[in-house]
């Protein structure tokens, strides 16, 4: 059993571990029977098992479940609900800019008695004479007089 | 969840309120032709460079041959809007003549931008009244200013 895992090191060490084989060893490690020849890496699986799985417990071989689930693993189910529920209200908002944007109106509008039209030319030349018009009507006395007087 | 529903309605109010251009204002039921029919008015609508001259940002107009009863309707809605004006003592012009009667006035600033509303309104044949209402948005000072820009 013990040659098993010491080749199951000497694969690890040369990168030709399989997943399931490195968690074999963690759990090997996290135990107590763990080869004197072997003792000397207990202290490196174990920081490993703790780089590797965060968030679960390694239980020694033979106790079941061999990784279970621990807080920090229903944290971050929570922090990820919230994070979809963030993702979401961004999609609604997203969705409602969007619809904005399509109702835009265009720089140029005109309805000519009923008629739509988003010509720049023609409806600028509605915009400049009816600001001229507006421009005109300044404070003229003399004219005020003449309409007021000239009957 | 109560935050982000407050963010959520804050944003949607903040974007309601940005596509909504003045529309507190009296004289948007005479743009929407809901006192003259629009199959009887020239509306136009414009924003951005092409106001840039008269340094404007936003322009709206209406304009129509219409009763005197329609055209004193007008003159209410403007003269409500007119009311926010005089309580802010801002600049106002108001010119008349028998043929022809201009009010244009500034209403108070709002998002930084200046807004004027000009209603001119001339005599025409068979007691028929050439109405033509305008609002203006954009950095021009006063409504002397504005009329200097136009003239130029």
């Amino acid at each position: 059993m013990m040659t098993d895992y010491k080749k199951l090191v000497d694969r690890f060490f040369d990168g030709e571990t399989t997943i399931e084989e490195e968690r074999q060893l963690y759990r090997y490690f996290n135990g107590e029977d763990v080869s004197e020849e072997l003792n000397p890496l207990q202290c490196f699986f174990k920081d490993m098992a703790a780089v590797e799985l965060p968030n679960k417990v390694i239980t020694p071989l033979g106790d079941a479940p061999a990784i279970t689930e621990t807080a920090p693993t229903r944290h971050k189910e929570v922090r990820l609900r919230r994070w979809m529920g963030w993702a979401s209200a961004a999609i609604v908002l997203l969705l409602f800019s969007t619809y904005l944007m399509f109702q835009r109106q265009p720089d140029y509008e005109a309805y000519i008695y009923g008629r739509h039209s988003t010509n720049r030319t023609e409806v600028m030349q509605v915009v400049n004479s009816n600001l001229r018009s507006t421009a005109e009507a300044t404070p003229d006395v003399d004219a005020q007089l003449k309409d007021i007087f000239a009957d | 969840m109560k935050l982000r529903m407050t963010i959520i309605i804050g944003l949607l109010m903040t974007a309601l309120s940005l596509s909504a251009q003045s529309a507190s204002l009296k004289i948007n039921q005479v743009f929407d032709g809901l006192v003259i029919p629009i199959e009887r008015m020239v509306l136009t609508r414009v924003k951005g460079k092409a106001l840039s001259k008269y340094r404007l940002t936003y322009y709206r107009s209406a304009q129509f041959i219409c009763s005197t009863s329609e055209a004193a309707e007008v003159t209410n809605f403007v003269l409500a809007d007119k009311a926010t004006s005089d309580w802010a003592g801002l600049s106002q012009r108001q010119t008349w003549r028998s043929s022809k009667e201009q009010l244009v006035f500034a209403l108070p600033s709002q998002r930084g931008h200046n807004r004027f509303i000009s209603l001119v309104k001339e005599k025409q044949k068979h007691g028929k009244t050439l109405v033509t209402l305008i609002y203006m948005e954009g950095s021009v000072g006063d409504v002397h200013e504005l009329n200097k820009l136009i003239k130029q």
